[in-house]
């Protein structure tokens, strides 16, 4: 807790950050304080957004009110989730079935040495916690991926990714939701919907939900 | 419901826009909304509406318009071949195109009453990127939610000088998360270049074109993002995250601009330019 950070982002939002690595012990304490920032719902915050390992906390456009709430309201709830209870292991293992054909498998294979039937079996081999959902409407950050596939983003996003389309970059894993630009490597894709607005419950998954990979031929689906 | 408009073209595009739907950011939902809120929120006056009333954004240049009905109509923001600042009483059959680009780059159009547009996620946004509705087709029926022949502002409706919208920004800049993470060659670099708007710009994000600068070594975990966030992607050349833009993501932030710097930047045309300048605190 000694690597907790918190910094402004402009006049009325900050980010706190809970370690500098990717550690359990990080990572489950920002689910904790998900969770905490889900159920409290403090005063004065109008907004929070997850990262990895990470929180931004919005107050209102107001800027001495704002100025206000991170002198006196922020210190508090900051010291509050140094007590939180860690969550527990997750109470959901969602399955996603992947037809792994995607544009990059060819060049994620080369890159790391590895052949594609490696590199699928690697892909499909663990579990992957839920860390946070993000950059699309039910994007699930997922982790942590093995580090034989780590590899940096395309320097150049591409304008189109399909929706559905699996992709991996550096330790982590994820599902396009819907159609859009994007820097991952494509290994596959799901007919699973991350996201759907005419759904009882929009969003498939949930931060601390388990995610398991399986394997299908084009003629499962 | 009243049929008003017929969709000839959308043009650059055309969609449904309100203030937004913020509060689900940490689902992965952007808080959408108009790219220029003071120039909604001036074709919704214009016409005796609330400031928060559903308007048409269009973009750039190219939309056509069949009138179905007699009505108001106000039209405010970038300049498209109709005076922006105007309300008009538009007839039955008659065409309205939005084909010459003058200044600017986002126009908004205003009915009595406001336009009647479905809502997800407690807004009627149009966020396409992120499935959340999507941008006009050629065919659409939009409908007004009051009789178009009246507005509240009928008699004592004032056309206003419309807003300016220079080809050439200076815009102020609040320190971005990484900011002390950039080399001084980067920072110095970034504020003394001339950055072109690319044509690639959307609602997503304004792209700047020009020299790149030097990004800092290393990949970084993804971090929340917000909306006005000067991020440099691996290229070394800038994305200014806009209202339909990612809310996480893992290019470093040398800055943050706020929501007036966004809405006159959202404003510059491609090709026209942009100057950062350090905020002075």
């Amino acid at each position: 807790m000694r690597d907790w950070t918190f910094q402004s982002y402009g006049p009325h939002a900050w980010l706190v950050r809970f370690g500098p690595d990717l550690s359990e012990e990080t990572m489950r304490r920002a689910l904790a304080v998900s969770r905490d920032l889900e159920e409290r719902r403090p005063e004065g915050l109008r907004e929070f957004t997850m990262g990895y390992g990470s929180v931004l906390l919005e107050c209102a456009d107001d800027r001495e009110a704002a100025a206000r709430w991170g002198q006196r309201a922020l210190p508090g709830l900051i010291e509050a989730w140094r007590s939180l209870e860690l969550e527990a292991a997750a109470t959901r293992i969602v399955e996603i079935p992947v037809i792994y054909d995607g544009e990059d498998l060819g060049e994620v294979a080369r890159r790391t040495g590895l052949e594609v039937e490696e590199v699928i079996k690697c892909h499909s081999g663990r579990d992957y916690r839920v860390w946070m959902l993000g950059f699309a409407p039910g994007f699930p950050y997922l982790g942590v991926l093995d580090e034989l596939l780590h590899l940096p983003r395309r320097d150049s996003p591409r304008a189109r990714i399909a929706a559905g389309s699996v992709a991996i970059a550096g330790a982590q894993t994820g599902v396009y939701p819907s159609e859009s630009a994007g820097g991952w490597h494509i290994l596959g894709r799901t007919v699973r919907r991350m996201f759907d607005p005419e759904r009882a419950d929009p969003f498939l998954l949930r931060p601390g939900d388990l995610v398991r990979f399986v394997p299908v031929e084009v003629d499962d689906v | 419901m009243f049929k008003f408009l017929e969709v000839i073209s959308p043009g650059c595009g055309a969609s449904f826009q309100d203030a937004g739907r913020p509060g689900w950011k940490r689902f992965g939902v952007p808080p959408g909304g108009w790219m220029d809120p003071a120039a909604a929120a001036a074709a919704n006056e214009l016409i005796g509406n609330t400031t928060d009333a559903v308007v048409i954004e269009l973009a750039l240049q190219g939309a056509r318009f069949r009138v179905l009905c007699d009505g108001w109509l106000s039209v405010a923001g970038a300049s498209m071949g109709w005076m922006p600042g105007t309300v008009r009483w538009v007839s039955r059959g008659e065409e309205l195109s939005f084909l010459r680009h003058e200044s600017g780059v986002y126009a908004y159009l205003a009915a009595p009453g406001g336009w009647a547009a479905p809502e997800y996620l407690g807004s009627a946004a149009v966020s396409a990127r992120s499935g959340l509705g999507r941008g006009f087709a050629a065919g659409d029926v939009i409908s007004g939610r009051k009789d178009p022949t009246f507005h509240e502002r009928e008699h004592g409706a004032t056309n206003r000088r419309p807003a300016a919208h220079p080809q050439t920004i200076g815009a102020c800049v609040w320190p971005g998360p990484q900011w002390s993470e950039f080399s001084a060659a980067a920072r110095s670099a970034f504020f003394a270049m001339e950055w072109r708007v690319s044509a690639r710009s959307d609602r997503m994000g304004v792209r700047l074109d020009g020299a790149s600068i030097e990004v800092p070594a290393g990949t970084m975990l993804s971090e929340p993002v917000l909306v006005g966030s000067v991020q440099i992607t691996g290229g070394g050349q800038p994305v200014v995250t806009m209202r339909d833009g990612p809310t996480v993501g893992g290019y470093p932030k040398i800055g943050w601009l706020d929501e007036e710097e966004c809405r006159r930047l959202a404003q510059v045309p491609p090709g026209g330019t942009v100057r950062f300048e350090p905020l002075n605190q």
